[in-house]
C-alpha cells in the first residue's frame, strides 16, 4: 500500500495520539505522543522532544532522552506497532538527550552516532548513554523502508558532535537544541553558550539552510518548547515552517554583528553589554528578550570575537 | 627554587625597551590597552617574561637560537623582536603557542619572517586552521601528547593534558630553570575565582585531570614553580597552587552535584544560593556570590550535558 507524505501546502497539524495523564507545567501533560504524518510521530517528554518514524523494515528511534522517557516510549510504542526498532539515531552528545537507550539495545537497535560524540563520550563516560555501534563523519543514511533519516554533519555548533536530520520522504528537518518553532528569534535558555562553537554556527546554519533549499523541506521539529514573551507561558512547538532555521541563523549572526559594531565604535570590551542593552539593540527583534541573559550572551560573544572561541 | 621565588618577586630586573616606544604606548593607551607599554623581566639569566596589559609571554635564550611563548600581539611581537635583536646575538627559532586564544597569540608574522617555527597542540586545529584570523601565523607543528625542543643549553617539553581552558591549552616545562608556564587556569597570588565567571572556555568533563596530570608533573620533575599568562605583581607561583584550584573546581562541582540532588535547581539551571554553604568558597581569592551563581549555573549544565 502507498501512503503518500506530507502535503506541504500548509504546515502538519500534529495529532496527540497518546499523553500522560500527569501535569506538568501550566497545560502540558509530562509527555505526549504526536503523529505528523503516516511515517512520522513525535515524542515530547518534559521539555524535550525527540521523533519517530515507522515504516515498513521497522522502527527508526532517535535521542532517547532519558531512562524514564525511554521506558514511556517503549511501552507506547508497542500499542503503535509490533514492528521491530531498528536503529536509535543520536542528535548530539549532550545527555540530557541521549540518556537511556539501553532499553532499545537490548531489544536489538543499533545506535548511530558522529565519530566525535563518541570521542566525548569515552573522555567522560555516562552508564546510561548506550555507546554507538556506528559512527560517521560527513553523512550517513538509515532506512526503514519507505521512510529513512539522513544525518548531516557541518561542523562543530551547539557541542562538536550536533548533526542535522533530514527526514524522507516528509522532507522535514531536526536540529536539536536550536530553530525550535514557533520561531528562531526565541530568547535562548542558556545564554552563556556552553559547549558552543560560536565561529561555526552561522557556518553550520546556512549549511542546513542550503540543504532545506536543494531538497524542498518546509517544516522543521523542535526539540524544545520555547518561553514566548511571557516565561510562564510555554508554548509546545511541534512543528512550525523551515524559515525558523533561518531565522535561528539571523539570532547568532544578528548578535555578533552589534558586537562587532559596538567594538569597531571604540566601546571598551567590558562596557559592550551594558551599551547595547542601553542602547536597545535587538530588543524588539528578540523574542522574550531578558535583560539578564542578554547580559550573558552579550559577554560571552564579545569574549568570542577576543579569543576566537 | 626558594632563592628564584625570593628573587623574581621583588622585580630585580626589569628592563624598558626603549624610551621612544614607552612614550608613545603610554600617550595611546587611554583608551586603548593594546597599545600598553611592553615590560620585559629577567626571571633567570636565559628566562625572562614580557607584560602587555594583563597578558604575559615568556622568552627563554638557548645557545642555538630564542623561543617565544605566546606573541600576544603584533606590537608585543615587534617590540620582542627588537630587544631581542638588540641584546641577544641569536634568532628566534621556535614560537609556542599556550592555546587557540587571539588575545595571546596574534603578531607572529615577524618571527615567521626569520624563519621561526611554530608550535600548537593538535587540538588547535580547530580553531587556527583556514585563516580564521589573518593576524595569526598557522602552526607548522601540531603535536599530540607531549613536544620537546632542545635550544642548546635549553631544553623546553610541552605537554598536553586534555581539554581544560579551552581546546588545546598545554603546560610548557623549562627545564634549566625547572619551572612551567601554564598560560592559564592559574594564578600565581593561589587559588581564586576566575575572572569570567560564564566560564565560556571552561571544559569541566576533563578539567579535573588535566589538574592532576599537572599536579603528577610537578611531583615527578620535582618542580616547584610556575609563571602563568596574565600579568600581576607576583612572577612566580608555587605549584601549590595547582591543587588548591583543582581543590576549588571539586568544590564547585560537588555543590552543584548537591544541590540537584536535592532539588534546588531552578528551571533555568541555577542554584538556590540561600540553600548552601557559602563558607567554604571565601577562603578563594576574589570571592564574590553574584559569580558563584553563573559558576554554578555551567556546572549544573555540565552534570545535565556531560560538556
Amino acid at each position: 500500500m502507498f501512503i503518500s507524505p506530507v502535503n506541504h501546502a500548509v504546515q502538519p497539524i500534529p495529532e496527540t495520539i497518546a499523553e500522560s495523564q500527569k501535569s506538568f507545567f501550566g497545560k502540558l501533560k509530562l509527555w505526549e505522543i504526536e503523529k505528523i504524518s503516516p511515517y512520522l510521530y513525535t515524542y515530547r517528554y518534559t521539555f524535550y522532544r525527540n521523533f519517530f518514524l515507522i515504516g515498513e523494515d521497522g522502527i527508526i528511534l532517535t535521542d532517547p532522552l532519558t531512562v524514564e522517557a525511554a521506558n514511556i516510549l517503549n511501552a507506547e510504542l508497542h500499542k503503535i506497532t509490533e514492528k521491530p526498532i531498528k536503529y536509535v539515531a543520536y542528535s548530539h552528545s549532550h545527555w540530557d538527550h541521549i540518556s537511556g537507550g539501553k532499553i532499545f539495545k537490548d531489544l536489538g537497535a543499533e545506535f548511530i552516532a558522529h565519530q566525535k560524540c563518541q570521542e566525548n563520550w569515552l573522555n567522560n563516560p555516562n552508564p546510561y548513554v548506550v555507546k554507538p555501534d556506528i559512527v560517521f563523519d560527513e553523512t550517513h543514511t538509515i532506512s526503514v523502508g519507505t521512510p529513512s533519516l539522513e544525518m548531516h554533519y557541518w561542523g562543530p555548533s551547539h557541542d562538536n558532535c550536533r548533526v542535522g536530520f533530514l527526514i524522507k520522504p516528509d522532507k522535514i528537518m531536526f536540529i536539536a537544541d536550536d530553530a525550535n518553532p514557533p520561531n528562531g528569534w526565541n530568547m535562548l535558555y542558556g545564554a552563556g553558550l556552553a559547549d558552543t562553537y560560536i565561529f561555526n554556527l552561522v557556518p553550520f546554519f546556512l549549511k542546513a539552510e542550503e540543504l532545506a533549499e536543494n531538497e524542498g523541506v518546509k517544516s522543521v521539529i523542535g526539540s524544545h518548547m520555547s518561553f514566548d514573551k511571557n516565561p510562564m507561558n510555554l508554548v509546545s512547538g511541534t512543528i512550525g515552517p523551515v524559515e525558523i532555521i533561518k531565522e535561528q541563523r539571523l539570532f547568532y549572526q544578528s548578535v555578533i554583528e552589534a558586537v562587532e559594531k559596538a567594538m569597531a565604535n571604540g566601546i571598551p570590551n567590558q562596557n559592550i553589554p551594558d551599551y547595547l542593552i542601553e542602547q536597545k539593540v535587538l530588543t524588539d527583534k528578540i523574542i522574550g528578550y531578558d535583560v539578564t541573559k542578554m547580559k550573558v550572551l552579550y559577554k560571552r560573544i564579545t569574549n568570542f570575537l577576543i579569543t576566537g572561541e | 627554587m626558594e632563592d628564584l621565588l625570593a628573587l623574581t618577586s621583588k622585580h630585580k630586573n626589569k628592563i624598558k625597551d626603549g624610551l621612544l616606544v614607552i612614550m608613545t604606548s603610554l600617550l595611546m593607551s587611554f583608551y586603548s590597552p593594546s597599545w600598553a607599554e611592553v615590560i620585559i623581566e629577567k626571571v633567570t639569566e636565559d628566562l625572562l617574561v614580557f607584560d602587555h596589559g594583563e597578558n604575559r609571554g615568556l622568552l627563554i635564550m638557548g645557545k642555538q637560537g630564542i623561543a617565544v611563548i605566546d606573541p600576544l600581539n603584533q606590537q608585543v611581537a615587534i617590540e620582542i623582536n627588537r630587544f631581542v635583536a638588540k641584546n641577544y646575538n641569536k634568532p628566534i627559532t621556535h614560537v609556542i603557542y599556550t592555546h587557540s586564544h587571539w588575545d595571546r597569540i596574534t603578531g607572529g608574522e615577524v618571527f615567521k619572517k626569520q624563519g621561526a617555527k611554530f608550535i600548537a597542540n593538535k587540538e588547535c586545529r580547530l580553531f587556527l586552521s583556514g585563516n580564521q584570523n589573518p593576524d595569526v601565523v598557522e602552526p607548522d607543528v601540531y603535536f599530540d601528547k607531549n613536544y620537546v625542543i632542545e635550544l642548546g643549553n635549553q631544553t623546553i617539553e610541552l605537554f598536553y593534558f586534555g581539554p581544560s581552558h579551552g581546546e588545546c591549552l598545554i603546560v610548557a616545562e623549562i627545564q634549566s630553570a625547572n619551572i612551567l608556564f601554564i598560560a592559564d587556569l592559574l594564578n600565581t597570588s593561589g587559588p581564586t575565582f576566575p575572572n569570567d565567571p560564564t566560564l565560556p572556555y571552561l571544559r569541566p568533563a576533563t578539567l579535573i585531570e588535566a589538574f592532576n596530570s599537572m599536579e603528577k608533573l610537578t611531583r615527578t620533575n620535582r618542580i616547584s614553580s610556575f609563571i602563568t599568562g596574565h600579568a600581576s605583581t607576583k612572577i612566580i607561583g608555587s605549584v601549590e597552587t595547582i591543587n588548591q584550584q583543582r581543590d576549588f573546581w571539586k568544590l564547585v562541582q560537588h555543590t552543584a552535584e548537591e544541590a540537584e540532588k536535592n532539588g534546588n535547581i531552578d528551571l533555568n539551571n541555577f542554584i538556590a544560593m540561600d540553600k548552601i554553604n557559602l563558607e567554604p568558597f571565601k577562603q578563594f581569592n576574589n570571592y564574590d556570590q553574584e559569580d558563584l551563581s553563573n559558576i554554578l549555573r555551567r556546572y549544573t549544565s555540565f552534570l545535565n550535558m556531560g560538556r
